[in-house]
């Protein structure tokens, strides 16, 4: 039989594979020919000018420290937590669950704004107490250095272990520890010959994740660490570029192939090692765990996971919402200097927020639907075709998710501004095409999640019917994952709202958005209107993750 | 190796009773089976013997030693219950190998190197898993990894094991080779087995009694050969095997005794032996017959006759249905009888049970 209609799906399925390489392969390829490239000849001399500078050593050198030192303080806070809430009869143990996850949810760079707030040198309301309380005439803690880096890196991602170790306490099979009991071991002894041993790749694959995300934070090292002069690798690629120049940009993208090649270390380690070493340790019968007595121990736990909670959410909670009231930084706290004058200024008044607020909106919404399109289509290839490259496609399309922001920036930065005829520098698109190209893979994993739990047969009963592709797509396989699709859509919306790391390397005059604008206020000195600002942000973020949970029924959820 | 006794045991969650008052002397060297539909409350029995579920009245003894009793507030952890558990998913450690998941009873009460060497080695000879030591879980097959949970129960010279239904995750042949192995095991050893199930083939095969509860209560508990021939009630009856139940009406007095099928009034009656009641004339009961032991025979040899309906051959034995009246019974009768679909037959009940 001739077929004689036109069909549609190779050109709909085809368009993924040429838009991941447009939005990826040619930007990255770019960004790595070019490392190597000086006065058009293929040499090792940018590494070797790179090298050359201390400067740029050293922030290398901070950059490994900071991930180690967070990965550190992240795992001896996030694993005993975890611990504490799901084997243990710790009091209101469920409140905690959700209450430790919580910061992970605060923008880093609005966490690094409260830090600042809290720990600055000259005024920081915690110096500033502990100061009048004992009569010191001399700061206590000063928050521009490696420690102080570390220390609010620490608080925004311990969540991440946490989150691993709940999940790999909650799935053990509790006959695990039960045979152990059976063959006459204490409980103290289970905990470590047993349940410590089990969950030690998932606490691993936590801290290799910690430290991926902290070498690749921009917003805190730029916000604490600048001012004490503490480089890292994206402050460090940042002054490069806001320098300018082309030696800037050289010196930008060897930097940025560096960054890179230590966070895909990082990822590569986690995804080759310690995934096959987390055992499979989900049971068949779902029992609730024995759980240790604390007894004694009850009240001292309650008070210290009281202590976390007040430390990690409420007091930088609390110190920006008290500063975005003050109408001068730094002034008595008074009521008389207290007002909702920031709030009025940054929503009617001032035309950057106005902008800002105008500009994220529309690039969140744009990138959003753009990336869960281009990502389930994806998704769709990869899990229900058998379309050759489907797999190469689907893991080229997760790269710039593991590669950091800053990273992403640069190689669009290489690729846009109009030396291959597109110039799209200092747009609203450079924006819009880093942001897609970054955030797809998000949108890939949380509809090929859904997508494996439709049994192809569903698909297949709607063709024998005699659906074609396109219908059965819309009638049946679209329907089916739409919980999926919207939730993906809420993911990526959030952090595209606030996104800081790419944004401030990719903005111009007319395209300022909330992430920018905070950071931009905050350096000049404005702190209260941005803590109105960064308040504004947490109200819509919380928002927002509140909808999703009750959208998902919270399966999902930050 | 030692006795385990149960008294008036009961737990209940809030409201539910998961199990009502359960009374029981497992005697030592002996392999009872606690058989039931999911939900009976088996595996809290069990987990409450092993010490994982604290019972809300009643008492255990393991050997002459006092475990748990609500009475004397008394409630030993089950690392001091010296019981081995075999648990239905295995529960083999995944991050230790074969060697290392027996060894570890030994390993915690302190045994020397050269000792536990010996001994593992003895279990896993008695498993048939040596040359396997140095694999882990994942590198074994779910057959392979039960023996392993097998020998680490084992190893500990354990005064009862608890074993939580082990074969149901295994598929047909290597459950059924299983159960030989285990029951072999048992007897060459002699330790006392609890044994959870829901297969009644697994429990008659190799248990020397079975206990059958159902919604939290034991229904009746005895050798797999007295639940098959004198089940105590209808569950019993209807859960161990085939059986056919029909209503009778009873009618006679003084030893002689006559039985007519409620819902098949064309039926007419046959007398009925075993059966004791002062005046039953008109009084209805229940009549079950399994199908092997309705005999099929000519119709004027026997009072009750019925139509066959249907008739399967299933190579040993041929699967009739007889119609009779309203009612349809289910009969197996050898191979060689020859009795046509629409053939008026007569039935002989050759052996039956009567409940109220």
């Amino acid at each position: 039989m001739i077929q004689k209609k036109f069909k549609v799906d190779p050109i709909i399925l085809g368009s993924a594979f040429v838009l991941i390489g447009i939005l990826v392969v040619f930007p990255f390829t770019l960004l790595f020919m070019n490392s190597f490239k000086s006065d058009g000849v293929f040499t090792l001399q940018n590494y070797a000018t790179v090298f050359s500078a201390s400067r740029n050593y050293t922030a290398l050198l901070n950059s490994l420290k900071l991930g180690f030192l967070t990965s550190l303080f992240a795992v001896l806070m996030g694993a005993p937590l975890a611990w504490l809430v799901t084997r243990t009869n710790l009091p209101f143990a469920k409140l905690f669950k959700t209450l430790f996850i919580l910061p992970y949810m605060i923008p880093p760079f609005v966490g690094a704004i409260a830090w600042s707030q809290l720990l600055n040198r000259r005024n920081g309301y915690v110096n500033r107490w502990i100061m009048s309380l004992f009569g010191l005439d001399r700061y206590v803690f000063n928050v521009n250095t490696l420690s102080g880096l570390v220390w609010v890196m620490a608080l925004y991602l311990y969540p991440f272990v946490f989150i691993t170790v709940v999940g790999a306490l909650e799935r053990m099979d509790p006959t695990l520890e039960e045979a152990a009991r059976t063959c006459g071991s204490k409980t103290l002894r289970i905990m470590k010959d047993i349940t410590l041993p089990l969950v030690a790749p998932s606490i691993a694959g936590g801290a290799l994740l910690v430290f991926a995300s902290s070498i690749a934070n921009f917003g805190i090292p730029a916000l604490i660490g600048m001012q004490g002069r503490v480089f890292v690798l994206t402050t460090m690629i940042y002054s490069y570029m806001h320098s300018g120049g082309f030696n800037g940009i050289a010196m930008a993208s060897s930097l940025s192939v560096l960054l890179m090649g230590v966070s895909v270390g990082a990822l590569l380690i986690n995804n080759l090692y310690l995934k096959k070493k987390q055992y499979t340790l989900i049971s068949g019968k779902s029992m609730r765990p024995t759980t240790l007595d604390l007894r004694a121990w009850k009240l001292p736990c309650l008070v210290l996971a009281a202590i976390v909670v007040f430390v990690t959410v409420i007091l930088p909670f609390f110190s920006i919402a008290l500063t975005s009231l003050l109408d001068a930084w730094g002034a008595d706290i008074t009521w008389e200097n207290i007002s909702l004058r920031n709030y009025r200024y940054i929503l009617f008044e001032y035309k950057l927020t106005k902008d800002a607020l105008k500009n994220s909106l529309l690039l969140a919404i744009s990138a959003a639907t753009i990336s869960m399109i281009l990502g389930s289509l994806i998704a769709y290839i990869s899990v229900k075709t058998k379309i050759r490259g489907r797999k190469a496609l689907e893991t080229v399309a997760q790269i710039p998710y593991t590669i950091p922001g800053t990273v992403v920036a640069i190689a669009m930065i290489l690729a846009w501004s109009g030396r291959y005829g597109i110039n799209l520098y200092n747009t609203f698109w450079i924006l819009l095409v880093a942001y897609v190209a970054h955030y797809t893979a998000f949108a890939i994993r949380t509809t090929s999640a859904s997508l494996e739990q439709i049994h192809s047969s569903l698909e297949e009963a709607a063709r024998i019917s005699g659906g074609s592709w396109l219908k059965s797509l819309r009638d049946i396989v679209i329907p089916l994952i739409r919980p999926g699709l919207v939730a993906g859509w809420f993911l990526i919306f959030m952090p595209a709202l606030r996104e800081l790391t790419m944004s401030i390397l990719l903005w111009g005059p007319k395209t300022v958005t909330i992430g920018v604008a905070v950071f931009e206020m905050q350096e000049a000195g404005y702190v209260q209107i941005s803590a109105a600002f960064a308040t504004l942000l947490l109200i819509i973020v919380i928002t927002g993750n509140l909808i999703v949970k009750w959208l998902t029924k919270g399966k999902i959820g930050i | 190796m030692s006795n385990v006794v149960l008294k008036g045991l009961s737990k209940s969650f809030g409201e539910v009773n998961v199990v009502n008052n359960i009374d029981l002397e497992i005697k030592d060297h002996e392999f009872v089976s606690f058989l039931g539909p999911s939900g009976c409350g088996k595996t809290t029995t069990l987990r409450m013997i092993a010490g994982f579920d604290m019972p809300t009245e009643g008492e255990i003894f393991i050997g002459d030693r006092l475990v748990s009793s609500t009475r004397s507030r008394i409630f030993i952890p089950p690392e001091d219950r010296n019981v081995g558990m075999v648990f239905q998913n295995y529960a083999v450690w995944p991050h230790m190998d074969v060697f290392k998941n027996v060894a570890y009873p030994l390993k915690i009460k302190k045994a020397r190197s050269p000792e536990i060497r010996e001994r593992v080695m003895k279990v896993l000879s008695l498993v048939k898993l040596v040359g396997m030591e140095k694999r882990y879980p994942h590198q074994l097959s779910g057959g392979q990894q039960q023996r392993v949970a097998l020998a680490r129960a084992l190893v500990m010279e354990p005064d009862v094991m608890l074993l939580d239904e082990p074969l149901s995750n295994l598929d047909a042949k290597l459950r059924e080779e299983m159960r030989f192995e285990i029951k072999d095991i048992q007897r060459r050893i002699g330790v006392t087995i609890i044994y959870v199930t829901h297969d009644q083939a697994e429990a008659m095969a190799m248990s020397d009694r079975i206990l059958l509860l159902h919604d939290a209560s034991v229904q009746q508990l005895g050798t797999p050969r007295e639940l098959y021939e004198r089940p105590e009630n209808q569950f019993v009856a209807d859960f161990i095997g085939l059986i056919n139940f029909m209503k009778v009406e009873v009618s006679g007095a003084g030893g002689r005794f006559e039985a007519r099928f409620v819902d098949s009034p064309d039926a007419s009656s046959f007398p009925i032996e075993h059966f004791s009641l002062d005046s039953t004339s008109g009084k209805r009961y229940v009549f079950a017959v399994r199908p092997e032991n309705v005999r099929l025979v000519t119709a004027d040899e026997s009072e009750v006759r019925g139509t066959v309906k249907k008739r399967v051959y299933l190579g040993n034995i041929l699967d009739y249905r007889i119609s009779l009246g309203k009612e349809e019974i289910r009969v197996e009768a050898p191979a060689s009888t020859e009795y046509e679909v629409d053939q008026i037959v007569g039935l002989k009940f050759d052996s039956y049970v009567i409940f109220e």
